[in-house]
């Protein structure tokens, strides 16, 4: 899209046109008591609760001031639980933004054969959360009745593959957040112009000097913004470090949060200061992006339509296939095995590894069960409500707020933008906290209620789904609405009749991806549910925590065959982009 | 079970109503007066209950279970661990929005500051004068619904019969090093009960010993007792019942009660004073306190019941016979509280300290 709009004299009679009305000034105010409502007052909430020595609760007096939570934050194990932190994430990305990367390029630029494989190893884990993931490796890789730790001894390999180590934690980091790698990368490669290649290859380069220095820095801003989106991700990441890392003392800032807030005795300040911590570390990387990404547009990137130029693999062409499907097996067909094997189970000791194909020991007991048992029931429903009404109220909301920004002339506009998108350097986890202690003391009626989750998801989903819906608007040259006001229609009216129908993929594409985040939610929710408001992926946690292994599996399984299919459909039926 | 829960005195008021017009039903089980017609119809109307506990989900859910066939009246649980249960049942008190009608948490301090917030509404089970005076808080503010103690369970054939574990020190052996399952001294009331029995009575150097020997940690034991049974852990610790659940299904496992002592912490519940539905709050009060309760407590949760006259758990099945109440260690009171904050720092600096 072109950067400058020319049409000043279009601005200038829009101003006009909507400039005298009250909705100039009610609309912002509006936004951004939304806004505050939604994201500053929690968060202020949190801040304040670091520096308090009691959580701020209705009715009681304010705690008193203390700096002890931020000096807790220098104890030994806090030290430690902020370099695992680092440790793991950095790792993690590395090696996800590599698995992720070397699909992207396969798929996009290489001629490795059957391509529709590697282009389903890139999405597939996505529909398996991080949790479920955990969850499978638990049982696929602990040290000594892991299927493939059993597998090893019978066939006499002196090795064990020990999944409750920081060096676990990483790899369950890279084989799920690779996707997200994948999907960032491939559009970038796709799109990218081959005759700079071209010209290279003209001059005399060799391939790998193509690589070294046109491709690679063509896509440098990909990476670089792939790179930063997985170091926060697993950098918040609580499921995993708290499923595989816990067990063995070995803790991160999320599950040190999660352990001062759930523990005896309860130290939620001094949670809330870990959090703090690592809220710093988030906006750092989102500070950096921003300033690597600046002025470095993707320049090569234009819409002109060429078909990028395939590099001949030659001998590495089986091995790149073996590559793509061993990382499937790893990352989809492993864990859904494992997970079948201990929902299919009537109990879980396996003497050696022949026997997990023993077919008397299956029973669909432990399954039949968890599809009558009242909370997951309950829990199903809640999850399918929740999606839907954050899909459709999050994505109005959203737009509305998309719209304004990208649109309209009015004031506070960079505020409402840069707020809209604060809540992607918050973690997850301490937020359902901000939320929590926020909300309740309001004389409102939702906590306790569905509402308070979809509001929460609408919070802390803004920053995709408004970077979502304002890709979607952007596409759609400004000058064709104003075209219509010029010739008299209302902004209402144009909106309706000229951009609605234009941007109607991309709007139902930003709804089904905030309802999948919100299926899969758990860091925040953890905080807000009540016993009728449980989600799929709390009922899983819980169970997790004190259920058995068959429940949880078979939980895990429902789930992901439910994420499944909605994703399936999506990408049938909406052309869901990325996630 | 063969007991019939006759609601006899239906039948006897059907029979009255000929002559005295419609006389209020009691709730009688097994000759037992639960509660008396008043708190049983009160309770009827409201048909329902919401429990927040902190009682194994499954265990709950049976005893509810029971109370339901007894008395018609639905139930919804949240289960919480102890120390989670009290942060939300304060934020929710807070706010003014608890929504549960009766709460129980595994913490006598704990809920002495709920009692301290006006939380709770006294409550006097009709069983108060068979109650002994430590059970009970005294102006019925609480009652001790249950005591449930930690043993040791073990995968029998992970390890041989000679050297199955008979005791804490056994944990410290080299042949269970990786393989030991423990629960966070932070994860309720019999987390801290059991680290403060391993420190004060086993050994002052307990938890770094067993810490050298590498065990893993678990929040709710559930999932260690299905480690055991897979064989990822050799031994450890577990509920009773969690142990029941694993032979049930026919895992190859034993169950063992450790020399030195069991610990044991008591699940204290009581009637909020915001109840929806405070009548079915107090009559399942009434009810687990009774006989009839006790004895559900007994067979389905394996702990030990309030109620004099009610059994001790038993697991006649397998031959697994359980001490009698006298039996459990419960740690000094005044030591519990006291030591507690300081401690479990400890214990963290114990177990979590990165050389692992």
């Amino acid at each position: 899209m072109s950067a400058a709009s020319p049409a000043t004299a279009i601005e200038a009679r829009q101003g006009l046109e909507t400039g005298g009305g009250l909705l100039r000034y009610a609309l912002p105010v509006a936004l951004m008591l939304a806004l505050t409502f939604l994201v500053l007052y929690p968060l202020g909430t949190l801040i304040l609760a670091s520096f308090l020595d009691a959580p701020p609760r209705p009715g009681a007096p304010l705690g008193l001031f203390t700096l002890d939570n931020y000096r807790a934050l220098f104890d030994a194990n806090n030290i430690r639980a902020a370099i695992n932190s680092i440790v793991f994430s950095i790792a993690g990305s590395i090696f996800a933004l590599a698995i992720g990367g070397l699909l992207a390029w396969l798929l996009a630029r290489s001629d490795v054969p059957a391509k529709p494989i590697v282009a389903l190893a890139g999405v597939a884990p996505l529909f398996i959360s991080s949790l479920v993931g955990a969850v499978a490796y638990s049982l696929l890789a602990s040290p000594r009745s892991g299927f493939i730790n059993m597998a090893l001894g019978d066939l006499g390999i002196p090795f064990v593959f020990d999944i409750y180590t920081g060096s676990g934690i990483v790899f369950v980091f890279a084989l799920f957040y690779a996707p997200y790698a994948f999907m960032f990368m491939s559009g970038a490669l796709q799109l990218m112009n081959p005759e700079l290649e071209e010209a290279a290859e003209a001059h005399g380069a060799t391939r790998i000097e193509v690589l070294r220095t046109v491709t690679f820095p063509l896509i440098k801003p990909a990476l670089l913004g792939a790179g930063i989106l997985t170091l926060v991700l697993t950098l918040e990441n609580f499921p995993v470090p708290q499923v595989l890392g816990t067990p063995a003392g070995i803790e991160t800032i999320p599950s040190l949060i999660f352990r001062n807030v759930m523990s005896s005795p309860a130290r939620p300040t001094q949670a809330a200061a870990s959090g703090m911590l690592l809220l710093v570390l988030m906006w750092l990387l989102v500070w950096l992006q921003g300033r690597f990404l600046r002025n470095q547009a993707f320049h090569t990137v234009t819409g002109k339509g060429f078909r990028p130029k395939l590099m001949p693999l030659k001998a590495w062409r089986w091995p790149a296939l073996a590559f793509a499907v061993l990382y499937l097996a790893l990352a989809v067909i492993l864990p859904l095995f494992a997970l079948l094997q201990s929902a299919l189970r009537s109990h879980s000791f396996v003497p050696n590894f022949l026997s997990l194909f023993d077919v008397s020991a299956f029973t669909l007991r432990h399954i039949a069960a968890t599809l009558d048992y009242g909370p997951f029931q309950g829990a199903l429903i809640n999850s399918l409500i929740v999606g839907v009404m954050t899909a459709l109220a999050g994505t109005a909301f959203h737009f509305l707020l998309s719209y304004y920004v990208n649109r309209t002339t009015y004031p506070w506009r960079p505020a409402i933008e840069y707020i809209a998108m604060m809540p992607v350097a918050v973690p997850s986890l301490i937020i359902g906290m901000g939320f929590l202690w926020a909300w309740i003391a309001l004389p409102l009626p939702i906590y306790g209620t569905l509402t308070i989750l979809v509001l929460a998801y609408t919070a802390r989903f803004m920053p995709q789904g408004f970077r979502s819906v304002s890709s979607t608007i952007l596409q759609v040259h400004r000058d064709l609405e104003d075209s219509a006001i010029v010739a008299g229609a209302t902004r209402g009216r144009a909106v309706m009749d000229i951009l609605a129908p234009l941007i109607r993929p991309g709007i139902a594409s930003a709804m089904l991806l905030l309802f999948l985040l919100a299926m899969r939610e758990l860091s925040t929710s953890v905080f807000l549910f009540t016993a009728e408001t449980r989600v799929l992926a709390i009922i899983l946690y819980e169970q997790w925590e004190s259920g058995s292994w068959a429940r949880v599996a078979s939980i895990s399984l429902l789930y992901c065959a439910l994420l499944f299919v909605i994703t399936v459909a999506g990408r049938k039926w909406v052309g869901l982009r990325g996630l | 079970m063969a007991m019939k829960h006759v609601v006899k005195a239906a039948l006897v008021a059907a029979g009255l109503m000929a002559f005295a017009g419609p006389a209020p039903a009691q709730l009688v089980v097994g000759g037992e007066t639960i509660a008396d017609a008043a708190l049983l119809q009160a309770a009827k109307a409201e048909g329902q209950l919401l429990y927040y506990t902190t009682n194994l989900e499954d265990n709950e859910r049976a005893a509810l279970e029971e109370f339901r066939k007894d008395t018609g009246i639905r139930f919804e649980v949240v289960r919480l661990n102890g120390s989670r249960m009290y942060e939300r049942v304060m934020t929710e008190a807070a706010g003014g929005k608890l929504a549960a009608d009766l709460i129980n948490l595994s913490d006598f301090v704990l809920m002495q500051t709920v009692v301290d917030k006006g939380i709770l509404a006294p409550h006097r089970v009709p069983q108060w004068d068979a109650i002994p005076a430590d059970l009970k808080h005294p102006q019925g503010l609480w009652y001790i619904e249950n005591r449930y103690a930690k043993i040791l369970g073990y995968n029998t054939a992970r390890v041989k019969k000679e050297d199955a574990p008979k005791s804490w020190k056994d944990l410290l052996h080299p042949r269970f090093r990786g393989a030991v399952g423990i629960q966070e001294a932070n994860s309720g009331g019999i987390g801290w009960t059991t680290a403060m029995l391993q420190r004060q009575v086993v050994d002052p150097q307990y938890w770094q010993k067993l810490a050298a020997n590498r065990p893993k940690l678990y929040t709710g034991l559930t999932q260690a007792s299905e480690d055991v049974a897979r064989g990822e852990l050799f031994v450890s610790e577990m509920l009773p019942a969690q142990g029941r659940a694993m032979l049930d299904a026919g895992a190859p496992i034993a169950l063992a009660f450790p020399e030195e002592g069991i610990p044991a912490s008591a699940i204290l519940a009581g009637v909020t004073t915001t109840a929806k539905n405070p009548n079915a709050a107090k009559l399942y009060l009434n009810w687990i306190l009774s006989k009839r309760g006790g004895t559900v407590i007994a067979e389905k949760f394996l702990d030990w019941p309030t109620h004099p006259e009610a059994p001790a758990p038993a697991l006649a099945k397998y031959n697994i016979v359980f001490p009698p109440a006298s039996k459990l260690w419960m740690g000094d009171k005044e030591d519990w509280v006291k030591l507690k904050d300081g401690w479990i720092k400890e214990w963290d600096q114990a177990y979590r300290s990165g050389n692992r």
